[in-house]
């Protein structure tokens, strides 16, 4: 499993870090994704050549998706160890995280919130988040930012967005 | 030729009318914003205009996208030259010569070369898709299932191949993108793949969504892990700093010339030709030029072809785009989509059909370089001005712009919900190398090899060796399996070469009793 790398110097525990381990990991779940892809491909009627049905090209692709997968993971376990850290340092990977999860919570509350009232409650999150310092700057800079943005494509543009609470009022 | 001229005399007689004038104006402009906007790059950009551009005529709509295209290139390489951080891949060879220039007080000069060197490659790259793309659109007429096959399945793989790091970097987004591809009503028998009862995904996975997520949200990502307090402050340069001295100008021509034929080349193949022309370009100017000790140091010769290059790439793009119908770049692959969605079959029929459109967007694209000459020296001022807003106001109205883009196109949240996991996918397989250009071209090629291949199939009564049948389909494939055997053995003299490197430093280093060897990585 281990390999000789080409240095032929490494340790099992050098040779899976950083982006090896990452992409290995990649390589791994599409493996699973892949599988689960084909199997339910196969289950689409496939025809004949001269015939073919619905299913003919996803069981094509399903099959290289599950060869190329296994290839990443070859690949990787293949190659030459690296030193580089995938991973940015604490402080960044927790921005990066909350960020993620800011977002993710802005995405989820739209239906309900509508887009005036989510993406201000982002904005503003996210200012401070990003190191806007007091919650007065926030509230006032986001409210803005999220307000104007929102408005002009759905005011002047007519970009059609959910309403949520405001629904009647805007 | 006398049909060409009165295409090409069409097109400008459409791109002239105030309606497109006005849509390569906004299109130039807001183009030029997202170029200078972190997180946000040509394919971001393109997608994003697509749901405004909708409800426009198809040909405003397609000159929009054209000239956000040429407004990002502008904007992307703006950043470059006037704080060192390249808007995009494309516009990294920028920074190589065009911040140094900025050191020197000569920033001003450098924006003004790279506006006319993009008008002067604009102009002749127009020439020659005038000549050529009604050429390939009349030879392409008598294309069939097996040329599309190959130039579609072909070209895929080159560009998945050719995008560079290791082969799974570009096959295994480019799989994802095939795969994502197939979800949805299937066009021939109606059938439902992979919709999972959900009703949205009937009419299949949105480029729109996926380009966003993956080139912009994922982008944001990265970009909050390298903030630096408080940034780099561009300063605006004067409106007499703008004007390249004599020297300067007659330094540019022969590189704009230069960059402008090699560009244009490039633009021709699959693969990420603005990349690989910039670079292409900078080599050139290494080998050739008068002034190549200088390159590196502020030299105009180093911003001058590059950016002629990238200009003349995006122009030669449009060819295989317009006569062929097949995308080359994410960027384009967008535009395909919007011609799509639009009622608009791109292909070789398209300037027969449709000269209006075919015509307008070659035209339009030249108009929007001329607009981004004429309107982005002056307002130099004001991108400036953008580029010192602090990134935290801009990176949570960017998100927004995003969501209310994946929302809009369809009113669907399925979409939005994509564009999240396409964002999240999207920047760890960025961290790790992978290249993404393939994912979008894959989503939107997808469907077009399946209809190729399944129609091959059907006319030759399953017979397979009917790919490889006619002159045109042999010569794609020998011309793929040359790109993709070129490509694998220069990779591994190259992997050869740094390997036998390391191997020596260890060597040396051993013998001097200093730390253990550091491996190279071999997808570089």
């Amino acid at each position: 499993m281990t390999g000789a790398g080409p240095s032929g110097a490494t340790t099992p525990a050098h040779r899976f870090r950083g982006k090896r381990s990452g992409r290995l990991l990649v390589g791994a779940c599409c493996v699973v994704v892949a599988a689960g892809y084909l199997l339910a491909a196969l289950d689409l009627e496939r025809g004949t050549l001269a015939s073919s049905g619905p299913g003919f090209f996803p069981v094509i692709v399903g099959v290289a998706f599950l060869v190329i997968s296994v290839l990443t993971v070859v690949e990787t376990i293949r190659s030459a160890p690296d030193d580089g850290d995938v991973l940015p340092p604490a402080e960044q990977r927790r921005t990066v995280a909350l960020f993620l999860v800011l977002t993710a919570g802005y995405v989820l509350l739209l239906p309900s919130l509508g887009q005036y009232l989510a993406a201000s409650i982002f904005v503003v999150l996210v200012l401070k988040l990003l190191g806007v310092r007091t919650w007065i700057h926030a509230v006032g800079f986001g409210v803005v930012i999220a307000v104007l943005v929102s408005g002009f494509f759905i005011e002047l543009l007519g970009v059609r967005m959910p309403e949520g609470l405001l629904e009647g009022l805007t | 030729m006398s049909s060409t001229l009165d295409g090409l005399l069409l097109g400008f007689e459409g791109a002239l009318t105030p309606e497109l004038l006005l849509a390569a104006f906004i299109g130039a402009l807001v183009g030029t914003l997202v170029g200078l906007l972190p997180g946000l790059g040509s394919v971001a950009g393109a997608a994003l205009v697509l749901p405004l551009v909708y409800s426009m005529e198809p040909a405003a709509a397609l000159v929009v996208i054209a000239a956000v295209y040429a407004g990002t290139m502008y904007g992307g390489s703006t950043t470059s030259v006037l704080m060192n951080m390249p808007g995009e891949a494309s516009a990294v060879v920028a920074t190589f010569d065009g911040y140094p220039m900025t050191r020197k007080g000569r920033a001003g000069a450098a924006l003004s070369v790279m506006a006319v060197g993009s008008f002067i490659a604009g102009t002749i790259a127009l020439v020659l898709v005038t000549l050529l793309a009604p050429l390939l659109a009349r030879s392409a007429l008598a294309f069939g299932p097996a040329e599309y096959f190959a130039l579609t399945l072909g070209g895929l793989l080159v560009l998945a191949r050719l995008g560079g790091g290791s082969p799974m970097s570009g096959l295994l987004p480019m799989i994802i993108g095939l795969a994502l591809s197939t979800v949805g009503q299937e066009a021939i028998t109606g059938n439902f793949r992979f919709t999972f009862d959900v009703t949205e995904l009937s009419v299949g996975i949105g480029i729109v969504p996926i380009a966003v997520g993956v080139f912009g949200i994922a982008e944001l990502m990265t970009a909050l892990e390298d903030r630096t307090p408080g940034g780099r402050r561009p300063v605006a340069p004067r409106l007499r700093e703008l004007f390249p001295n004599r020297e300067e100008w007659r330094r540019s021509w022969a590189p704009w010339g230069r960059g402008s034929i090699l560009g244009f080349l490039f633009g021709l193949l699959p693969g990420p030709s603005g990349v690989l022309s910039t670079f292409a370009a900078y080599r050139v100017e290494k080998a050739v030029s008068k002034h190549r000790d200088e390159l590196g140091t502020g030299a105009v010769e180093g911003i001058a072809a590059p950016e002629a290059a990238n200009n003349a790439a995006s122009m030669g793009s449009l060819i295989p785009v317009l006569s062929l119908g097949i995308p080359f770049s994410a960027t384009l692959a967008v535009m395909i989509s919007a011609m799509i969605t639009m009622g608009v079959q791109p292909g070789p029929l398209l300037a027969e059909q449709r000269p209006d459109i075919f015509w307008g967007v070659i035209v339009s694209l030249y108009v929007a370089n001329v607009m981004l000459l004429v309107l982005n020296l002056p307002l130099v001022g004001v991108w400036v001005s953008i580029l010192r807003i602090p990134q935290k106001y801009l990176i949570p109205g960017i998100v927004v712009i995003a969501v209310i883009g994946g929302y809009s196109v369809r009113g669907s949240m399925v979409d939005v919900y994509v564009l999240l996991a396409a964002g999240i996918v999207g920047y760890v397989l960025r961290k790790l190398d992978f290249s993404m250009a393939s994912l979008i071209i894959g989503l939107v090629l997808g469907p077009l090899i399946e209809k190729h291949l399944r129609e091959g199939l059907f006319l030759s009564r399953g017979e397979l060796s009917y790919f490889v049948s006619t002159p045109i389909s042999i010569t794609v494939w020998s011309l793929v399996l040359l790109a993709l055997v070129g490509g694998a053995v220069a990779a591994r003299r190259d992997r050869l070469r740094r390997r036998r490197l390391a191997a020596e430093q260890a060597t040396g280093e051993s013998r001097s009793g200093s730390e253990p060897p550091v491996a190279i990585d071999d997808r570089r």
